[in-house]
């Protein structure tokens, strides 16, 4: 089982809808996939028909009391399940700072889904916080969106300080360019720079497009509704990447 | 949950009830093509597993299911099938089928057109909540052309929707016409439609003999099993689809060899001296193609034995042997073709199916084949006890060769008579002997490739294929199965130490003991 952590200090930068259509495309591929909506906004479960609720709550989940696998609810698409969002996983960080060995507990969470899933997604909340830590623990790669901005690359640079400074090494960083708008200079100029100071970087950008804002209102991903739409292509070519380097 | 329905049921009337009872918002239709994959001798059958090629559309994917419903799918670049296991990308599917099949190959069991309805159930949010599948099945070939195949409904629930796969499963189930059953199930109903059945071929010997079976009937029915695994490895082994053809071709060609040898006082004594010498050519003949099948089957083994640096170096034998190989092939074709072939075959179908004479000359023909049984099994193993005993470190090899006949001979008279003796302790004696074959097999096996790797390199030579490279790695591996055939030349003492201690012999004794007198005044 592999799990790729969606991961961004900035909010905004289309985390939920590459979680959501990455993993579409992973489960399309034939493989078991498992979406994690970790964020209490609850923005992937209500693109997948679901409601944002665990039964018990974030505090069973994580304690152990209520088994993960029985919390989790299947999407509109074949071999997709998605453990949902739920309102209490606002106080997560709380929840795993209360117990003991909050990476152990997470672990616990998604160790008894290893033989059933062979990728997991984890949309995370948009903060440096303890969970952040956590999920850099217990990730195999980190896939990190930013949008080609000045602001963007302040916290592409955060982020990486922060993984060197909570990890000992052996993680993958692939962040990717997202939100590309090829009509301003600024995006352009960055969309040629970054790869050779980044050498992580993944090459295909996801672009700025209203496909992809539409998926509030389909509650799909865009390779269901809009197939052959560049968005669709775009992801399927930064998923084919993805899949090449971890 | 699945369902299996005859092909005569009607479909749209099914789809039609189905939708008015329940809730099925979506309907889509497809079809396509599958074909169901096994290898000759069943083993994804025999272990619970189907595998299928579904094109449908642009799609094509490889389908491996398990008994119980876990499946593994994997997305083909077009609708040709992998071949063997290594033919397939890494990942799941090959983890699972390498261990499975081993060296054989994939091998069509059926090919089948379907037609599939794809039905979901909304709830109120439009979220799917079931899916379900109905499928009509045809199969592709058949000499009358194509033939309805019982079809197959597929509830595919969702998970957190315990509910509404309930209710549905409910209703399936009191619809008179499914009956409940996997892919498997399905499978074997398909086959039987289409006049076959799985598991019809196993290189295993079995076959069931009555205790009190006149010796040369069952001698016979050992006898006829064999050649009719011969004639059905043939077509494989000519067609020259996987190694294993030609080896369980072989192997019944051995067995019969030691059958003939084994029981020859049941029949007359003409016949076995003249079959006993046109097997063993067929043995000759089939010899030189095995031989570098193994060759072949052991490269990467070989490779892996020698140092890094010299790895590549040993490129130009493989296509040395693979040259060889494509000509043993046809010499080995050549032969089946013969007359000499053809003729040993009908002659000896037509001995194994002439009447049984009420009086015959032979001295064994009248005794029941308990006792011929027991008397073999403790003849061939005394003479292996006697023989290992008699090995010391200094003995020659050909002293272990012809023990390591003796223990070939014994392995098969005791899966010949396995019926005979409780099927427990005959397995528990196989695998005691089988330690012991391993060992020899080693010694012996070693010795044969080193000799047969040193007149390769000649011919190499003499054929200009060799470079010095190559010549030198060859001698490396040389050495190493010099090295290997030591070890278990060091190792035979203990092995043999093992065959024969007293537990085991008594449980040897106590199986085949002569009866007692008044035991055999009674039969």
């Amino acid at each position: 089982m592999k799990i790729l952590a969606l991961y961004s200090i900035k909010g905004g930068v289309g985390k939920t809808a590459a979680a959501v259509n990455l993993a579409r495309l992973a489960a399309g591929d034939g493989a078991p996939t498992l979406l994690w909506d970790m964020d209490p906004q609850g923005s992937t479960s209500y693109y997948c028909r679901i409601k944002p609720k665990l039964k018990g709550g974030g505090k069973k989940l994580i304690g152990g009391q209520c088994a993960s696998g029985d919390l989790i609810k299947g999407t509109d698409h074949e071999r997709l399940d998605l453990l949902p969002a739920d309102f209490s996983l606002r106080h997560l960080d709380l929840l795993l700072d209360r117990g003991k060995k909050p990476v152990r507990q997470l672990r616990k969470v998604l160790k008894p889904l290893a033989a059933e899933y062979q990728y997991v997604f984890l949309d995370c909340p948009p903060n440096i916080s303890l969970l952040s830590e956590c999920v850099i623990e217990i990730t195999d790669a980190i896939l990190s969106p930013i949008i080609p901005t000045t602001l963007s690359l302040r916290t592409l640079d955060q982020l990486t300080g922060f993984i060197a400074d909570h990890h000992q090494g052996g993680l993958d960083v692939l962040p990717f360019f997202s939100m590309v708008d090829r009509r301003k200079k600024l995006h352009r100029e960055i969309l040629t720079t970054l790869p050779e100071r980044c050498p992580g970087l993944l090459r295909t950008p996801i672009p700025y497009a209203s496909d992809i804002e539409r998926m509030g209102i389909e509650r799909a991903p865009v390779c269901d509704y809009a197939p052959r739409s560049r968005s669709a292509r775009a992801y399927r070519m930064l998923w084919d990447e993805i899949k090449e380097r971890i | 949950m699945e369902f299996i329905f005859p092909a005569s049921f009607s479909i749209d009337a099914f789809l039609q009830r189905l939708t008015r009872a329940w809730p099925f918002q979506e309907k889509t239709e497809t079809t396509g093509r599958r074909t169901c994959f096994d290898s000759f001798d069943w083993r994804l059958y025999a272990r619970g597993y189907t595998l299928g090629i579904d094109s449908s559309g642009r799609e094509t994917w490889l389908i491996l299911r398990q008994e119980g419903g876990t499946e593994t799918r994997r997305r083909l670049p077009g609708p040709t099938p992998p071949r063997f296991a290594w033919d397939l990308p890494e990942g799941d599917l090959r983890t699972i089928l390498s261990p499975i099949l081993e060296l054989r190959a994939l091998l069509p069991v059926v090919e089948i057109q379907y037609r599939r309805w794809h039905l979901k159930w909304l709830n109120k949010d439009r979220k799917t909540v079931l899916r379900l599948e109905v499928e009509q099945n045809l199969a592709v070939a058949g000499d009358d052309g194509p033939h309805p195949l019982p079809g197959r409904v597929r509830i595919l629930p969702v998970k957190g929707y315990r509910k509404a796969e309930k209710r549905i499963g409910r209703f399936l189930g009191n619809e008179p016409e499914l009956s409940p059953a996997g892919e498997r199930e399905w499978l074997t109903r398909a086959l039987a439609a289409l006049g076959r059945r799985p598991l019809d071929y196993s290189s295993k010997f079995s076959l069931r003999l009555k205790p009190g079976m006149r010796s040369d009937l069952a001698a016979r029915s050992i006898l006829r099993h064999l050649l009719a695994t011969m004639k059905t490895n043939e077509p494989g082994l000519r067609a020259d689809i996987d190694s294993e053809f030609l080896h369980d071709f072989r192997v019944a060609v051995r067995r019969t060899r030691t059958a003939l040898s084994q029981f020859k006082k049941a029949f007359p004594a003409p016949a076995g001296e003249r079959f006993g010498v046109e097997f063993a050519w067929l043995g000759r003949v089939t010899g030189e193609a095995r031989d570098l099948d193994v060759f072949l089957l052991n490269f990467e083994h070989y490779k892996a034995s020698l140092p890094p640096a010299m790895r590549n170096d040993l490129a130009p034998f493989h296509g040395f042997l693979q040259k060889h190989r494509k000509q043993a092939h046809e010499r080995l074709l050549h032969a089946l073709d013969s007359d000499r072939y053809r003729n040993l075959m009908a002659d000896w179908d037509a001995f194994l199916n002439q009447p049984l004479p009420d009086h015959p000359d032979a001295s064994h023909a009248l005794l029941p084949i308990e006792r011929l049984a027991r008397r073999r099994i403790r003849r061939v193993y005394r003479g292996i006890l006697r023989k290992g005993r008699a090995i010391t470190p200094e003995s020659p090899a050909e002293a272990l060769h012809d023990l390591r006949k003796q223990c070939k001979k014994l392995r098969y008279l005791l899966e010949f008579f396995q019926s005979l003796f409780p099927q427990e302790q005959i397995k528990g004696l196989i695998r005691i002997l089988k330690r012991l074959q391993d060992n020899l097999g080693e010694f012996q096996d070693t010795e044969v490739q080193q000799r047969r790797l040193r007149e390769f390199s000649r011919e190499m030579i003499r054929e200009g294929d060799a470079g010095a490279d190559t010549l030198l790695a060859m001698g490396v591996l040389i050495q190493n199965l010099e090295h290997r055939r030591n070890q278990a030349r060091k190792a035979f003492a203990r092995c043999f130490a093992r065959f024969d201690n007293r537990k085991h012999r008594k449980r040897f004794k106590t199986l085949f003991a002569k009866p007692r007198p008044e035991e055999e005044e009674n039969t």
